[in-house]
């Protein structure tokens, strides 16, 4: 009786207050959806092999990229075609990042195939989104024609893009990352590529030399699970508008302990949240670090160590990183 | 409105629509005023199940809790995301109820404050960097201790391997020079500005 009662009162209220807020989608925001989607299945389901350019903050950068996705699944291998050598292995879970003068740093994230695919970005167009968007013209990027696709954010929590896909198969082959006020804050875009060609295996092999793999084994989740919300031990209090938990995790490291990993996404941006146990002294309240136009808040908080982490703008990760509390007395983490 | 239309609505939400048929959705969606309101009843109840209203946690733990004392409730209409957690869902829901007022606050602060004063553009101090009780200390990625920066490439590793996005585009930001020296400096230059990011 109880429960009839509350579901009746529930759906009453629910409606009156969506049919206020909520309208369905419109035709053009379908459509760029339908290229973002395109876009998304491309860039990881197409072999590919290309040099591109990549600027930001006035430091130019050329990069060569190579992808295979087959029945074995998806092997890429991105490197550094300028000053110090920089490489990235990506062979399904695992990713491995060389970086000359840092020990290697393998990340093998089996929690993280088995939390999250991919965020759909079909959600974007809904009504409550935090961009506008709309299809731009046509224009031509290395020797191919393109459509290109414009997001602008609605306020300073988000970047904003605009996209050159590939006409025939949505492959991205340029893009810029623009703050709230329209200013590029980076720019990439292919030379040269190929697309639809056979990748041999050599070719995915690293130019750098590899410490044994032991020793770089820095971390590994067999054990990852997926985590009730309900039970997570931290929670920010407040977050930009239109972020939403997507998905809760656990895993453990190969070192230390285990951590929970939340994620929060608007449909297109998104962030984490990790909460581990801190060792060592308590640092600073807060500090953020930036590594391009990532953004990563370092936080303590009763003896955890919280760290919020994704593309978004600084202020994005300072608000919810400072905002963030424990859902109950005892944190259920070990 | 039939039950293959409830599940065409709950496969939209889902994204497993192929393109055609999503485009046929959204044209009957917006002539449909019954399916208008199924499709935002469901998008309300995936907020309660994503906890976008995670204010009201305590809340809906409560009503969880004596949901949990009920008899099971009756599942056959439900269908994909709906299913596994009917239960917390219309706890959470419950608690939504009760604390609508108190949501629409703090969703208007997040947008409301940063406007007020300042047009918003991340890189000019905005009213948000003020509130803070107690500045960041910012830190060039560089100057970080070898062992920091094995720890925050390993989660931005992490995060990008979770979220999977546009692919290769997240990664670059690791791979590229510029993740070094050039974009400390803006960084170190005080504690109440923010981040300037150089055209």
């Amino acid at each position: 009786m109880v429960r009839l009662t509350s579901q009746a009162c529930l759906l009453v209220l629910a409606s009156t207050w969506l049919l206020s807020t909520a309208t369905p989608a419109d035709n053009s925001s379908a459509e760029v959806r339908y290229w973002l989607d395109r876009m998304a299945r491309a860039v990881e389901t197409l072999n590919y092999r290309g040099t591109l350019v990549h600027w930001r903050d006035g430091q130019m950068d050329t990069l060569r990229i190579i992808h295979r996705a087959d029945e074995n699944g998806i092997r890429e291998r991105i490197y550094s075609l300028d000053g110090s050598r920089r490489e990235i292995l990506r062979d399904g879970n695992q990713v491995r990042c060389l970086l000359a003068g840092d020990e290697p740093l393998v990340v093998q994230s089996q929690l993280a195939a088995r939390l999250m695919p991919s965020i759909p970005l079909n959600r974007l167009g809904s009504p409550e989104s935090s961009y506008r968007m709309r299809l731009g013209g046509r224009e031509r990027v290395a020797g191919m024609k393109t459509r290109i696709v414009e997001i602008h954010p609605l306020d300073e929590f988000r970047y904003g893009y605009r996209f050159w896909l590939e006409k025939n198969t949505g492959m991205l082959l340029r893009s810029a990352l623009l703050d709230h006020s329209g200013e590029k804050l980076q720019h990439l875009s292919f030379v040269t590529v190929e697309l639809g060609v056979p990748i041999s295996d050599a070719e995915l092999e690293p130019d750098m030399e590899e410490v044994s793999l032991e020793t770089t084994l820095q971390d590994e989740l067999p054990a990852g699970r997926v985590l009730n919300p309900y039970r997570v031990s931290f929670m920010p209090a407040r977050l930009p508008e239109n972020f939403s938990l997507v998905k809760a995790g656990s895993g453990s490291t190969a070192e230390d302990g285990s951590f929970e990993h939340l994620i929060f996404s608007d449909g297109l941006a998104s962030f984490s949240i990790y909460i581990e146990r801190a060792s060592g002294e308590p640092g600073p309240s807060g500090r953020v670090e930036s590594i391009g136009p990532v953004h990563v808040y370092t936080g303590q908080r009763d003896g955890y160590l919280l760290t919020v982490v994704g593309e978004v703008p600084r202020a994005t990760v300072e608000y919810v990183g400072r905002s963030i509390e424990p859902t109950r007395p005892e944190p259920v983490i070990r | 409105m039939t039950e293959s239309s409830r599940e065409h609505l709950s496969s939209l939400m889902d994204g497993e629509l192929d393109d055609k048929a999503q485009t046929f959705l959204l044209q009957r969606l917006s002539r449909d005023p019954e399916m208008t309101s199924t499709w935002r009843r469901y998008h309300l109840v995936r907020a309660c199940l994503h906890q976008e209203f995670e204010h009201a946690s305590d809340l809906a733990d409560r009503v969880a809790r004596a949901l949990d004392q009920e008899p099971a409730i009756e599942q056959g209409r439900l269908t994909g995301w709906l299913r596994p957690v009917a239960g917390s869902a219309i706890a959470a829901c419950v608690a939504l109820v009760a604390i609508v007022g108190i949501n629409a606050n703090i969703m208007q602060r997040g947008q409301v404050e940063p406007a007020a004063e300042q047009p918003g553009f991340v890189s000019q101090p905005s009213v948000l960097d003020q509130s803070f009780s107690r500045p960041a200390v910012p830190v060039s990625f560089t100057e970080s201790s070898p062992a920091d920066r094995q720890r925050i490439n390993t989660l931005v590793l992490r995060h990008n391997q979770a979220v999977g996005g546009s692919g290769f585009v997240s990664y670059l930001p690791i791979v590229t020079s510029s993740s070094g020296q050039s974009q400390a400096d803006p960084e170190t230059e005080s504690a109440e500005e923010p981040v300037v990011q150089e055209p």
